[in-house]
């Protein structure tokens, strides 16, 4: 049974279709929803389900720790964060070969930076208070046609993350798991697993936990 | 535990349901409003008493027969005339070194793990195509995924059971069944008696033994497991989890999962 108490949650890479997906199942859960993300507040698509957002470049740590000291400020301390970051809208598809290196680096920084920034910035607090979830998405892109190298490599590089951090993690009761959809992804499967999970599912830790991403006819 | 309005009155059995995990899980689906059976060896009074508690039809008869064991299906289903969702959890432990290990014993862990939940598996799927679908849910354990010492019986039927899940999931995904498959880390259970013997320590030394290990430093509880198989069987849990697995075990014996489908 879900806590009568309203529990925070921060989302990191709100303005794309997981973050969204999972912002409207926790708050239909009851939790108070928080965001951050690179796009300004006024372009935000849903941005009535959030009740505090700051946009900020994740990519740089000093300012996710400054904008999640701001929130937390504001609303309270952050229970459960759920990094979706990484998608880069404006990314032309290209394959391994034809990619450029500051592309890739760009790939990378928007995964596994973006990701590592943010949770530098929220798991202090839930270590001093001995409780907190953080979900990392990384998408599987093993089910897709086509040259998915560089996005496969840079998302699964929070494989290890998740898990290592996760170690380090568990001991102060701060559940670090990794969420791995396929790709493409299933934004109503992606809402009710990771509701579950910060609802519940409390002795899941340091896991890569494998979903089903939107059925494709074949 | 989440409640899941969608779960009222489906049929649930659990294999092994009289004590430890699959008691918890028994009960967390009786909290769901399910009409659940419980399988175990034999009907005594402590047995009586999980029943009562848990509003629970018996379905008795020992897994390591394949016969008896698909007549656990058959009862269920002359009762309640459809069955949703199947939980195989029923074990038998026994750990020794291999070498050492007399073959009856070793087998016996084998025909109870995994030989008679192929069994059910054979004598539920039908029904459950017929009726539109269903849910099977196969309680692994590390010792198959990860391999443990003193358990090469153990282990093999247990990973054997992780693979049995993944290939099920595949075929009969077009008949609508999915089968989530759980590895539970080190569970407060009574098994962990087996593993108390084969140490020549007491049960609480044996978990104080396993804590230390745990990431989280405590073991866990049947019902962690239990809210995973309620979720599991609900619709978005089996259309996410259908033929993968996830670890439920306090962050000890990490993997990334790789899966055929």
């Amino acid at each position: 049974m879900a806590s009568k108490k309203s529990k925070t949650a921060l989302i990191a890479g709100f303005q794309n279709g997981a973050g969204r997906g999972v912002a409207e199942a926790l708050t239909e859960a009851g939790w108070k929803v928080l965001a951050v993300d690179v796009v300004p507040r006024y372009n935000l698509k849903q941005g009535n389900l959030l009740a505090g957002y700051q946009s900020l470049d994740l990519t740089d740590r000093a300012e996710c720790q400054k904008a999640v000291r701001e929130l937390e400020g504001e609303h309270g301390p952050i229970d459960f964060l759920f990094c979706a970051t990484g998608f880069e809208e404006d990314r032309k598809p290209a394959g391994f070969l034809e990619t450029p290196m500051d592309q890739w680096e760009k790939t990378l920084d928007g995964w596994l930076k973006s990701t590592v920034n943010v949770c530098s910035a929220v798991a202090p607090d839930m270590v001093t208070r001995q409780g907190g979830k953080i979900l990392i998405l990384s998408p599987d892109y093993g089910k897709m046609e086509g040259d998915f190298i560089l996005e496969a490599a840079a998302a699964g590089t929070l494989h290890g993350f998740a898990k290592s951090f996760g170690v380090e993690m568990a001991p102060s009761n701060v559940l670090v798991n990794c969420l791995a959809p396929t790709v493409p992804l299933d934004y109503g499967k992606i809402g009710a697993t990771v509701r579950f999970l910060a609802d519940s599912g409390n002795y899941v830790s340091a896991q890569v936990i494998s979903i089903h991403g939107e059925e494709v006819q074949s | 535990m989440i409640p899941y309005e969608e779960l009222k009155d489906q049929v649930v059995l659990v294999t092994g349901g009289t004590q430890g995990i699959g008691e918890a899980v028994a009960g967390y689906f009786a909290d769901q409003q399910c009409r659940v059976a419980i399988n175990g060896r034999r009907l005594d009074d402590k047995v009586q008493k999980v029943l009562d508690r848990i509003g629970a039809f018996p379905a008795m008869g020992d897994m390591k027969d394949p016969v008896v064991a698909a007549s656990v299906v058959q009862n269920t289903l002359e009762k309640f005339g459809r069955l949703d969702v199947l939980v195989a959890n029923a074990a038998g432990m026994s750990m020794k070194p291999f070498l050492e290990q007399e073959e009856e014993e070793w087998w016996h862990q084998v025909k109870i793990n995994l030989t008679g939940h192929i069994a059910c598996i054979k004598e539920a799927l039908p029904r459950m195509i017929r009726q539109g679908g269903g849910t099977i849910i196969i309680v692994s354990s590390f010792f198959g995924s990860l391999g443990w010492n003193n358990a090469t019986g153990y282990g093999s039927s247990k990973s054997g059971l992780l693979t049995l899940g993944q290939h099920l999931s595949k075929v009969y995904a077009k008949d609508n069944i999915r089968v989530g498959i759980i590895i539970p880390g080190v569970i407060r259970t009574p098994q962990l008696n087996v593993d108390a013997q084969d140490l020549g320590i007491t049960y609480e030394e044996v978990c104080e033994m396993y804590a230390k290990d745990i990431a989280m430093g405590r073991l866990g509880k049947p019902e962690e497991i239990a809210e995973m198989a309620v979720f599991m069987a609900t619709e978005q849990g089996g259309k996410s989890l259908s033929g993968r697995h996830i670890q439920v075990s306090g962050g000890e014996y990490r993997s990334t999962p790789y899966y055929i489908w």
